[in-house]
């Protein structure tokens, strides 16, 4: 702990007399003489733990079916793992270690907003060593903002466009006393700024809002949050959370009659939210699961009409990919995710990257993501890039939960959520 | 040892340290938390400044933008400054673009004001938050918005309250360990003191074999190993101190032991009372005397032991307050002891009295001796003078009849002229011889009752005047004999005295007759004069004087200067020890100065007396009872001389007026009562009785005064007095005789015989010289059986004693005595008898 106060106030320092006057050019050559290292920080441990494993169980799914194939061109691509705890600085050191590696091509499949909004400056520029972000699993806003878009290159859609679909949705049901039960950081910020937001265009405001500390598990009360929420007296309550504290609310809220549709975010979790709340559940004699409504920025992996679905499905089945050895060895791995689904989805878009990397290196690795349009992913939507647009897709999807797993919310489901 | 109860100085000085430091450490640690807490309040002041203008400055540019994560991101990471409990910002219209609050913003956060214009610091309440330190920082002068960063003071307090608690352990444990170190020194130091002192006790308790060990070189050792030297020196100074103790002890014991053998050894009794009265000491002899057995008495009060005796002595001289006394005090089983006592009184070194000491001693064997002595020399004197007088008168009788018929018949023969003259010197000497033995036989038997004394003693008022001129008239016939003058040279205005007159004339006749004795040729000269207070009389001669030696033996019996001449012994020797009995009785003295050839003079001195009031009272009184006498008396005498003697009873108990009465009427007495003094003394004056016996104690006129009024009258001054009293000093009373009641009848009527007798002496008639001597056998027509022979030199007794009546002096006596002053007194009548032819008495 010491040590890293100490790099801390470092970075402290460095950030206040001006991270960002530090060298900007000079794209980091990412290529290395016979495979492709991807860096990886993301939470392993901790209560949003459950996101970096599946991530990244799924983009390895992707990668060791690539690499017994041959590769990229024969070169294997390998994620080098690390675990930052969905901590800030944490992430920053991660970042720093990585960079420093020239053997790492970029960094990659990034979990959480607090940990990307603080590691941007250093994309920004850090001296000698300057590696893009590819994918990070988080959709606030920073990275897909100046300075740092040009840096970032996110597949899914951000959380404003999640907000903005979610607050669209409601108020043509009717529902528009909305409150928001949001994180106290970077991401429930970025949440809480998409709703007011997306409010606005209606002339309404948020009707009340609740936070929770970051990193709060879901034995913990949010009683107190509920209360809160309560006092607003709202038709609908959108949180935007980790999959432990979400969970503990929507515990709560049940238990106390806000019996209100709850909306959660794509990156809560949706199958590990679902299981806290099924063993809740079971242990209360209470069915949790009813009236909630996640949003998806992939399809749902049970839309098997989908190819790329089916290529998951069967990468995961056969690979079976093990948790990184940073993970918390009692983690019981799920079969199938959102979470895995999209880091099978941006490994296989960054196989693609690579690949026209390895084809054309004077491109350089931005050059190489930028050259990329209407990529099929199998999923219906087709993917492009350029040196404007750092955004791969903007799809919303909406999920709830039948029969004990999260599917697409049919029209009837709508209607009776209707006010 | 006893324990030290009082706290130490050590304990004390180390409380009272305790204490300082305790105030010392809490205003040092209020100080030192409220600089901290000062300091504090500052710091975290500069520090949310700083980060309030970091986060304005850094967000200038986001919040025109309007990204909040951003903000978020931004300011969550300065959350984790120490001592930042929030951050706010918000936008221009003063939305709350980012905070940092769970579950919520506090509603008081909202109302806070904004500056525009630089920094601006509110202390607020925050529910949940506590005393917060708000600093706002407009971002771009308001434009972009303003942040709030809230400072918790409650952290400030906490570490103030911790920084004190802190301190005062660290003080606490700097105070213990103090305390620690102080105990140890204190420890150090306290100890050799509390052994000093157990030793200093011990030292005090006199054990000086008590030892003390201090090691140390500092002061205490010092003076620890100065006591132990000191104790040393004490020790040697004590048994030194002891074995002198016990020397000056046993010698004083040993003394003590000496004199108590001595005290317990006196054959006298010694008894010494204190002060209170109550006995100190007392010894067996005092034991013996009393009959007091083994019992201890010490302690006891004198009074309860002693008879009353003792006890008045031992009361007179306990206190110190009286001179020497004496006492003769009844002893057990009839002794008598004399009593000494006398104070035990000191004066150094302050005037203190002890008490008192009385010695006695067992005289009983001396009084007998005494008694034997006066005894034998009565007996003896009786004896010798009965047939002495026998043996002169008929010696007397034989030469007057020799001389008067035998010679006469015989001087016709010539041949027995010369046997005759023979026989008639040896009967001059025979008569000389035994005239001489009877006077000193008188004067051995006059000397021996001075010494028992028992003589008897008539006190009056007397000029020296009267004794010189009757003292030189009685020795005429001496000195004229021998051809000396004797010159008599009283001093104008003489002082009387108090005397028995011619107890006096006895001692200057005396003196005169020694003078005359030893002188050849005159005058001698007698002077009487004042000296002081003393009548000085003085008898100058120039005879062969007295050697130097000899004067002081000449008043000592037998010692008669005359025995170292040639000359026959003339005197008796008795005449100057009588002389100095009779001055010293009259409380006066007797000495003599003389130049061997030149003469002596002899000289006596006899305190003046001073005439007393109460004489003259008593006389007055007596006046008035008993007139001037007159000349029916004489008859009245007369008239009753043939009656059976009449003796007046006086006494104011009736039942023993009539038994003395019966008891003298039985003798063929006549009997009178009286039954007080004023009527004794008017009785005496009417009826003139022979003898009264006078009672002393009696209602009215007691006896005391009428025996005075009697014997002040001429009329009643004769009549002999028998005292019959109840108290014991009857004689001084001035009676002639006394006697203790109860009355022995016979030896009441012996003594009043004894008295009838003597009173014949005192008849009417008197004759001066021997019945025989006086030649009056041829002179029997004046009274003869009635007529009294006596001594020339008794006359005067005769007269002093208030003789009345006829005094017939033979012509040959006539220059012995002063007859012109036996004419002068008024009931006297002088006849001179005329010389018988053919006698001479000088030869």
């Amino acid at each position: 702990m010491r040590r890293f106060f100490i790099v801390r106030q470092v970075l402290r320092f460095l950030l206040r007399t001006g991270v960002f006057l530090l060298l900007l050019a000079m794209p980091g050559q990412v290529c290395a003489d016979g495979s492709y290292t991807l860096g990886m920080s993301a939470a392993f441990t901790g209560p949003s733990g459950g996101l970096g494993i599946e991530l990244y169980r799924g983009s390895i799914a992707y990668f060791n079916d690539l690499n017994q194939q041959g590769g990229i061109n024969g070169k294997p691509v390998v994620v080098e793992t690390m675990d930052d705890g969905y901590q800030p600085d944490p992430a920053i050191e991660n970042t720093i270690s990585l960079m420093r590696q020239n053997d790492i091509s970029c960094l990659f499949n990034y979990v959480g907003t607090p940990t990307v909004t603080r590691i941007l400056p250093l994309l920004k520029g850090y001296p000698g060593n300057r590696k893009l972000l590819f994918f990070p699993f988080t959709g606030a806003e920073p990275q897909r903002q100046e300075p740092y878009s040009k840096y970032v290159f996110n597949l899914r859609a951000s959380y404003r466009q999640e907000l903005a679909e979610l607050v669209n949705r409601f108020m043509k049901l009717g529902l528009r006393r909305m409150a928001v039960f949001y994180q106290a950081d970077a991401y429930g910020r970025s949440g809480w700024d998409g709703a007011k937001r997306a409010l606005a265009t209606f002339g309404r405001d948020i009707s009340g809002e609740a936070t929770y500390r970051r990193g709060t598990e879901f034995d913990k009360s949010m009683q107190e949050q509920v209360r809160i929420i309560q006092r607003s007296r709202p038709d609908v309550v959108l949180s935007i959370g980790s999959y432990a504290a979400c969970a503990a609310f929507v515990r709560d809220a049940r238990d106390m009659g806000l019996n209100v549709p709850i909306a959660n975010v794509s990156f809560v979790g949706s199958e590990n939210m679902l299981a806290l709340l099924q063993q809740a559940g079971a242990d209360n004699g209470f069915d949790y699961t009813k009236n909630l409504i996640n949003t998806q920025v992939v399809p749902s992996y049970e839309d098997l009409s989908l190819p790329a679905v089916r290529e998951y499905r069967a990468l995961m089945d056969t690979m079976q990919p093990a948790p990184p050895s940073e993970a918390d060895p009692s983690y019981k791995p799920l079969k199938y995710s959102f979470t895995g689904f999209e880091g099978f989805l941006n490994s296989k878009v960054m196989a693609v990257i690579l690949k026209r990397l390895d084809e054309s290196p004077e491109l350089g690795l931005a050059g190489a993501a930028e050259s990329l349009h209407d990529i099929d992913l199998g999923i219906k939507t087709n993917v492009s890039f350029s040196p404007d647009n750092h955004q791969g897709l903007d799809r919303v999807y909406f999920t709830t939960v039948r029969d004990g797993s999260f599917v697409h919310v049919v029209e009837e489901q709508w209607e009776a959520w209707r006010k | 040892m006893a324990q030290v109860r009082t706290m130490s100085i050590f304990k004390k000085t180390g409380l009272l340290a305790l204490a300082l430091f305790g105030l010392i450490s809490l205003l040092t640690s209020a100080l030192t938390a409220y600089i901290l807490y000062e300091r504090m309040t500052e710091e975290y002041l500069s520090k949310g400044s700083a980060i309030a203008q970091s986060i304005a400055g850094a967000s200038q540019e986001i919040l025109l933008n309007r990204d909040a994560a951003t903000v978020q991101a931004m300011i969550d990471q300065y959350l984790e400054i120490e001592g930042v409990a929030y951050v706010f910002v918000m936008d221009a219209d003063k939305m709350v673009v980012s905070h940092t609050f769970v579950p919520e913003m506090p509603p008081r956060l909202h109302t806070l004001h904004q500056s525009k214009f630089g920094l601006r610091v509110d202390e607020v309440d925050v529910e949940h938050l506590g005393r917060i330190l708000d600093i706002c920082q407009p971002v771009l002068a308001g434009v972009a918005g303003y942040v709030h960063v809230g400072m918790d003071k409650e952290l400030i307090m906490k570490y103030f309250w911790a920084s004190i608690i802190k301190m005062q352990i660290l003080l606490f444990s700097i105070l213990i360990f103090c305390v620690g170190i102080l105990y140890f020194v204190t420890n150090r130091i306290s100890r050799p003191l509390t052994q000093l002192t157990e030793y200093a006790g011990k030292l005090a308790a006199h054990d000086f074999s008590a030892t003390i060990e201090l090691t140390s070189s500092d002061e205490i050792g010092v003076l620890g190993r100065t006591m132990s030297s000191m104790a040393q020196e004490m020790a040697s100074l004590f048994s030194y101190m002891e074995s002198e103790v016990t020397k000056a002890t046993g010698d004083l014991r040993e003394h003590m032991v000496y004199l108590s053998s001595i005290i317990d050894n006196l054959a006298d009794g010694l008894l010494v009372v204190s002060p209170t009265g109550s006995i100190t000491v007392i010894n067996p002899g005092m034991r013996e005397f009393f009959d007091l057995g083994d019992k201890e008495y010490v302690g006891f009060a004198a009074n309860d032991v002693f008879p009353s005796e003792v006890s008045e002595l031992s009361e007179a001289i306990r206190m110190c307050d009286a001179d020497v006394q004496s006492a003769e005090i009844p002893l057990s089983r009839g002794r008598i002891g004399k009593a000494v006592g006398s104070s035990i009184c000191i004066t150094e070194p302050n005037r203190q009295c002890l008490g008192g000491v009385i010695l006695v001693r067992d005289i009983t064997r001396e009084k007998e001796l005494d008694q034997l002595k006066t005894d034998f020399i009565s007996t003896v004197s009786h004896e010798l003078r009965t047939p002495m007088t026998s043996v002169l008168g008929f010696a007397k009788i034989i030469k007057k009849k020799l001389d008067q018929t035998v010679f006469p018949a015989l001087e016709k023969n010539a041949d027995l002229e010369r046997p005759i003259v023979q026989v008639q010197e040896n009967m001059e000497i025979i008569v000389t011889e035994a005239e001489r033995l009877t006077e000193l036989i008188n004067d051995v038997l006059d000397i021996a009752k001075m010494e028992a004394g028992e003589v008897q003693w008539r006190d009056q008022v007397v000029f020296m005047a009267d004794v010189l001129r009757q003292s030189v008239d009685s020795t005429r016939g001496v000195w004229k004999h021998r051809g000396i003058e004797v010159v008599s040279d009283v001093e104008e205005g003489l002082l009387p005295i108090r005397g028995d007159r011619s107890r006096l004339v006895q001692v200057m006749v005396n003196l005169i007759s020694n003078a005359v004795k030893f002188t050849r040729e005159g005058p001698v000269i007698c002077r009487a004069h004042m000296d002081r207070e003393n009548v000085l009389v003085s008898v100058a001669d120039k005879g062969i004087g007295v050697s130097e030696d000899a004067l002081h033996e000449i008043f000592d019996k037998f010692k008669q200067v005359g025995d170292t001449l040639t000359d026959k012994p003339t005197g008796t020797g008795l005449g100057l020890p009588i002389c100095r009995q009779i001055v010293e009785h009259h409380k006066g003295e007797i000495w003599a100065e003389s130049e061997p050839g030149n003469g002596s003079v002899f000289f006596f001195s006899i305190p003046a007396a001073s005439i007393r009031s109460e004489d003259t009272k008593t006389s007055d009184e007596c006046v008035r009872i008993l007139p001037k006498p007159d000349s029916t008396m004489l008859v009245s005498d007369n008239g009753e001389a043939d009656l059976a003697p009449l003796i007046l009873v006086v006494d104011d108990d009736p039942i023993l007026d009539r038994y003395l009465r019966q008891v003298f009427e039985d003798q063929g007495f006549r009997v009178e009562v009286a039954v007080n003094g004023e009527e004794a003394v008017k009785m005496a004056r009417d009826r003139m009785p022979n003898l009264i016996t006078m009672d002393l104690m009696m209602p009215g006129m007691d006896g005391r005064t009428a025996i005075k009024c009697l014997r002040n009258n001429p009329f009643t001054r004769h009549i002999p007095i028998l005292v019959l009293s109840a108290l014991t000093d009857g004689v001084v009373a001035g009676g002639d005789v006394a006697l203790t009641k109860p009355v022995d009848d016979v030896r009441l009527v012996e003594v009043t015989r004894a008295l009838l007798l003597e009173k014949d002496i005192r008849r009417s008639c008197m004759v001066l010289g021997d019945k025989e001597d006086a030649g009056l056998d041829k002179l029997m027509v004046i009274s003869p059986e009635n007529a009294t022979y006596c001594d020339p030199e008794a006359i005067w007794e005769h007269v002093e004693k208030g003789f009345k009546g006829t005094i017939f002096i033979p012509a040959e006596l006539d220059d012995k005595i002063d007859v012109e002053l036996l004419t002068r007194l008024p009931d006297v009548a002088v006849v001179i008898l005329p010389v018988i032819a053919g006698q001479d008495k000088s030869e």
